[in-house]
Parts: structure tokens; C-alpha cells; sequence
């Protein structure tokens, strides 16, 4: 191995300019390709709060005909209550507000502090995994009271109080007098699920709010549980309720409800019509093999003429013994350490720019939305296992679409050849 | 019992416009421990029979034994192996790998085989002592001269301990006193060791010191 690594290192020093045209251009193309991908998978891989990613389901939006009219939209709580409460197999459920509300704190409106709001009830904490800096979350009792306990992000908390030991604190939201009875981190725009400034108490039995808030039903199903079982009982539900609705000819109609976080994030997501993620992997697949082939065309010539210089070196191995088989695999195995160390630079360059300036990231995916002013990404979201993985996997189609044919022709060279032009 | 028999050997290039009969009915055995060496003019064909003998190339026609292997019904890979084991190649220009160092240069035959690594380094530094090289065991092929070059090409051949050397003009590129060095070399390996060698050579005085010489001429055995 040592062995190996120092004969590479003399191998690009003897060809300066192709070594590191050959580096930089794998660099490069590890960036692009991480670029593009961390855009991508920031939306599916789980980060706190939206720790539970891989495992809730969403219950939202229905779409409902009528003879004199039709309608589709967010999930209503009368909605959310025939279609989803109960259902079997599912171990713990939340309503939250789809959306976020604009609203504004402080008494007087020219100094008020803008901030976002999102109803939630007291389930939707188990669920996600805020983290609580100060005081506790409000329960069941302060969500069904109706009552005016709050909590705020850390950074809201320090804007309206000048400390994030809020807890016990009262100020003006929209208005309306409130308590603050803890404070949570800030949570990124990224985890759109969660992301809110101030979280309301939302009672299940507000007949007011259930007219205009849309909402959506998280669920996580019981360890055993496939997400095939809960849209078979779901669907069950949209029959019987359209038995019932028979008689006056008003009809929902299903569309594959509940979604995974992949549906919920592949902007196929409308109220009339059921998300297609097919198409959304397909797009993304031909992205990042157009992201991969494009470089490796490049690479693959700077390859081969790395290794027409090694000809004679081919022939007296192949003279003592080597198969045209290891002459592959070891010519593989040399690229691959190569891309190896110019696609971790372009690796951690990618995450350092997207730690740095995330609009970068996001905007290559259109991600990008003037609403929120603040993205923020963490090295810590974009560091897990499953990016890690993707990016050797990367690194590795590159090193075998770039490196396979010239190792397949560094093998056919016959030792005499290539003893005999070394000679002359 | 000969240890290389190769019977009505011949060998035919072809290439669009012509053909060159470079070997004709070449028939030859060399016994074991035997140190025979070869000479010609220029072009009449010594190389391609070494190559052919060395398995690096096919014969168009004839039959070739080694230590009483048919060899021409081996395949690539059994070939490979069974270089590997048996047969040494010296040359004229050295053919060393320029970005290896003299141990991983001799080391390198031997990474062809399932042997330990302890067990490699043991016999790299037993051959280059062997050899008077182990001083220079760091050393870059461009750092040594030609003489020292040959002798870790030679002790690339004889690494892995093969039966047959092949050296095909192994002075050719060296001044009187390397090449009489690298000369007293080869008769040690063949005298001490047992190592059976076919030399090509264009000069009558090393030649006259093996035990037999070969003449060719235009593809062919004259005596
Ligand atoms: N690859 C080849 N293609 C065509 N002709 C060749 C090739 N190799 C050798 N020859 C021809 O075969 C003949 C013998 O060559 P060679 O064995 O190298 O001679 P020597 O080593 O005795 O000088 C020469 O005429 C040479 O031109
Ligand atoms: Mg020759």
C-alpha cells in the first residue's frame, strides 16, 4: 500500500501539468456533483427537529367534488378527524398548521418584531425533536384550554427579552397577551415541517379555528407497521364517507394519502392529484449521471495518457507474471486513491461552502425563496452517513467510468511491444 | 533430460503489405544448468526466439516444452503464473520501473504470488546482499549506473528463484568493465545456483566462456 501510494506520487510528480489538471478536475466535479446533491438531500435526510424523517407519515390535503362545485385544499380538522384519527397501527399522531403565519410581537405595530407562527397540538413534541433550552413544552391541557402559553425559538426569545431564560415571561403576539412557557432552538427554514418562530397551542375543538387553518396529520406508525397498511384504512374511509355522501352525489377523492417525507418533499405534492417521486428520481438520477459523465469523459483521456507513458512498465510486469486482469483491478485501485484525494477536497470544499453560503446549494435546486431571510445548513445535517455513502459512491462511478477503459487498453498491450518501445 | 526443448519452431510477422519470416524450423534443447548463448547478426531473429522461448510471444508453427510442459496449450493466465515461477528476463536496456525503488523493483515479481509480506522482504534483501545491491536498496533507478541497474534487473530475475534466465544482450548497453562485472555475475548464478541461462551476445569473448554457442542466421540454426 505504502508502496503503491509513493509510486502514484512520483507517477503524477514526473507529469506535473496532467497531475494536477487530473486533481482540480476531480475536485471540481466532487463540488458540483456534492452541490447538487446536498440541495437534494436536504430535503429528505432527517435533521433535529425533523429527526423522524425516515419513519412519519403525512395525512394532508383532500379534494372534494360536488355537483355545484369542487374544491381542493389543506386538510381541515373535520377532514383530519374522518380520515385519520385512530387509525390502526400507527403509535402516535399530531396535528400541526401546514403552514406558517406571519404575525408581529409587541404591543404598539412600528416596534414590533415580525414573527412567524405555526399552531401545534401537544402530540406534534413527541413527534419532532425540538430541542428546549429554557422552561418546558405546553401539554394536553394548555392545547385543549385554549389557553395563551406559547414557545419561542431561542433567537425570537433574545430579540423580545434580551435572554433565551424566557420562561414565564408575557408579551404581545398579533395582539393578544401570551406566556411564554419555553424556549426551543432556532430551527432551520430547511425543516419546513417544523420551521416557526413562536409555537400556538392548537385545540382539536376549536370550532373557530377548524373553519380557517389548514392542517396536516403526522403520524408515526408502530415498529411493523408499512405505511401500505395505513393508506389501505384510509382509503377504506374515503369509501364509507362517500357511501354516506351518496344521496346528494358529493364526492372526496383519494389520492394515495398518507405520503412519506420523500413524497412530501418532491414538489409533486397538490391536493388533486397523488405525488409522483418516480419521476422526481428519475430527473435526479439523469442529473447526477450527467454530473458524473461529463468530468469522466475528461478524466478518462488524462488517464490514458498517464498510463501510455507506463507502457514499458505494463510489459515487464505483465513478463514476470501479471494477468491482464490485476493490470485492471490495480490500475482501478490507483485511480480510485487518486479521485479519492481530489474528491474529498471537493467534498469538504462543497460543505464548506454550503455552511458558509447555503444560497448556493439551495438555489442550484430552487430550493432558494426570498421569503425566508435566513437559511441556515449545518456541517451537522449535511454529515451523515447516508451523504457520506453517496459521496464515495460518487467518487467511485467516477473512478470507474473514467478509469475502465484505459485500464482495459493498458492490459491489452502485449509485453513485447511494450518492452521492445521502450527500447527504441 | 532437457529442461527447454522447442521443436520445428516457426514465426511469421504479418502486417498489411508484408510478411517476415523471422524464425524457420528452429529446433533446439538446452539441458538443465546449462548456460548457452546465442549469436547472429543483427535481425536474424535471436530476440523473437528468447520471446518465444520466454512464452512472451507464440510461435506460428512447432511446439514448445519447457521443464516437460507442452506450453503451447497453456492459457493467459496459466502463462502468467507460469512466467511467474520458472522464467527470469534480463535486457538490454534494464527495463527497470522508473517511479519503484531497487526493493520494490525486486520486490515486484514476487507480488505475484500469496506470499507474506515477511516473507518477500526476507528474500528481496537476501537476493540483493546476494547480489552486492543491499546498500542501495532506497535508491531510484535513475540514482544508480547502468552496471548497478543490471544487477537489480538480475536480481529481479532471480527473486522468485526460476529455473530459466533469459538475457537478451544484458551487456549491450554497458561498458567493458560492468559488462565483464555482470558477465561474472551470471556464470556465479549458473555455477553456485543452478540457474539454466540462454544469453543472446554479440561478442565472441563472452561468449566463448559458455558452455555452448549457438549460431543463427536468417531465422535459422547454422550450428
Ligand atoms: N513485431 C514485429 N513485426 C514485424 N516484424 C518483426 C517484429 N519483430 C521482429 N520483426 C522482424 O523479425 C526479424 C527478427 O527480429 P529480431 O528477433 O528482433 O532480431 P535480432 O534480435 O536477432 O536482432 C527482423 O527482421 C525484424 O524486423
Ligand atoms: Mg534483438
Amino acid at each position: 500500500m505504502k508502496t503503491k501510494i509513493i509510486q502514484i506520487y512520483r507517477d503524477l510528480r514526473s507529469q506535473p501539468v496532467i497531475a494536477w489538471v487530473t486533481l482540480l478536475g476531480t475536485t471540481l466535479s466532487m463540488f458540483l456533483f456534492m452541490t447538487v446533491l446536498m440541495g437534494e438531500q436536504i430535503k429528505y435526510v432527517p435533521f433535529p427537529p425533523e429527526g423522524n424523517r425516515g419513519r412519519l407519515v403525512y395525512g394532508m390535503n383532500y379534494e372534494l367534488n360536488a355537483p355545484d362545485y369542487s374544491m381542493s385544499s389543506y386538510l381541515g380538522f373535520e377532514q383530519a378527524r374522518l380520515f385519520y384519527d385512530n387509525l390502526q397501527g400507527v403509535e402516535k399522531q399530531a396535528w400541526l398548521e401546514q403552514n406558517t403565519s406571519p404575525g408581529f410581537a409587541g404591543s404598539d405595530r412600528t416596534s414590533a418584531i415580525d414573527a412567524e407562527s405555526r399552531r401545534v397540538d401537544s402530540n406534534y413534541w413527541k413527534l419532532f425533536n425540538h430541542t428546549l433550552v429554557d422552561g418546558r413544552l405546553f401539554n394536553e391541557n394548555e392545547t385543549q384550554s385554549a389557553s395563551n402559553s406559547v414557545v419561542l425559538t431561542e433567537s425570537l426569545a433574545r430579540k423580545l427579552f434580551g435572554t433565551a431564560k424566557a420562561a414565564g415571561m408575557t408579551f404581545t403576539y398579533n395582539l393578544e397577551p401570551q406566556t411564554v412557557v419555553g424556549v426551543v432552538k432556532d430551527v432551520s427554514p430547511l425543516a419546513s415541517i417544523c420551521y416557526a418562530e413562536v409555537y400556538l397551542p392548537l385545540n382539536h375543538a376549536d370550532t373557530l379555528l377548524s373553519k380557517n387553518c389548514g392542517i396536516m396529520v403526522a403520524m408515526l406508525p408502530e415498529q411493523g407497521t408499512g405505511i401500505e397498511a395505513l393508506r389501505a384504512q384510509v382509503e377504506g374511509r374515503y369509501a364509507t364517507e362517500n357511501t354516506r355522501l351518496l344521496p346528494d352525489s358529493t364526492r372526496y377523492v383519494y389520492h394515495g394519502q398518507p405520503y412519506d417525507h420523500e413524497q412530501y418533499s418532491s414538489d409533486t405534492i397538490w391536493s388533486n392529484t397523488t405525488p409522483d417521486t418516480r419521476e422526481a428520481r428519475r430527473k435526479q438520477l439523469l442529473t447526477y449521471i450527467i454530473l458524473l459523465l461529463v468530468p469522466a469523459i475528461n478524466l478518462s483521456s488524462m488517464l490514458n495518457s498517464r498510463l501510455r507513458q507506463r507502457v514499458g512498465e505494463f510489459g515487464i510486469r505483465r513478463a514476470y507474471g501479471c494477468t491482464r486482469g490485476r493490470i485492471i483491478t490495480d490500475v482501478l485501485w490507483e485511480n480510485l486513491l487518486v479521485t479519492l484525494a481530489g474528491g474529498i477536497i471537493g467534498i469538504i470544499l462543497a460543505i464548506m461552502v454550503a455552511v458558509l453560503n447555503p444560497d448556493i446549494v439551495l438555489s442550484s435546486k430552487g430550493i432558494f425563496s426570498p421569503v425566508y431571510s435566513e437559511y441556515h445548513i449545518s456541517a451537522g445535517m449535511l454529515l451523515n452517513w447516508r451523504m457520506i455513502g453517496m459521496a464515495f459512491l460518487a467518487c467511485l462511478i467516477l473512478n470507474i467510468i473514467s478509469a475502465s477503459v484505459p485500464a482495459w487498453r493498458a492490459s491489452r498491450v502485449s509485453p513485447i511491444d511494450a518492452i521492445s518501445a521502450c527500447n527504441a | 533430460m532437457p529442461i527447454i526443448k522447442i521443436s520445428s519452431v516457426g514465426k511469421v510477422y504479418r502486417t498489411k503489405e508484408i510478411e517476415t519470416t523471422a524464425l524457420e524450423n528452429v529446433n533446439l534443447t538446452v539441458e538443465q544448468g546449462e548456460f548457452v548463448s546465442i549469436m547472429g547478426p543483427s535481425g536474424c531473429g535471436k530476440s523473437t526466439l528468447l520471446n518465444i522461448i520466454g512464452l512472451l510471444d507464440k510461435p506460428t508453427s512447432g511446439k514448445v516444452e519447457l521443464m516437460d510442459t507442452d506450453c503451447s496449450s497453456l492459457g493467459d493466465t496459466a502463462i502468467a503464473a507460469f512466467r511467474n515461477a520458472n522464467l527470469g528476463f534480463v535486457f538490454q536496456s534494464f527495463h527497470l520501473i522508473p517511479t519503484l525503488n531497487v526493493y520494490a523493483n525486486v520486490e515486484m515479481p514476487l507480488t505475484y504470488r500469496s506470499m507474506g509480506h515477511s516473507e518477500r522482504s526476507r528474500r528481496v534483501h537476501e537476493t540483493l546482499e546476494h547480489l552486492g545491491m543491499s546498500h542501495r536498496i532506497r535508491h531510484y533507478p535513475t540514482q544508480l549506473s547502468g552496471g548497478q541497474c543490471q544487477r537489480v534487473a538480475i536480481a529481479r530475475a532471480i527473486v522468485g528463484r526460476p529455473s530459466i534466465i533469459l538475457a537478451d544482450e544484458p551487456t549491450g548497453n554497458l561498458d567493458s568493465t560492468m559488462g565483464e562485472e555482470v558477465m561474472n555475475l551470471l556464470h556465479k548464478l549458473n555455477k553456485e545456483d543452478g540457474h539454466t541461462i540462454v544469453m543472446v551476445t554479440h561478442n565472441e569473448a563472452q561468449a566463448r566462456k559458455t558452455d555452448r554457442i549457438i549460431r543463427f542466421f536468417d531465422g535459422r540454426i547454422i550450428s
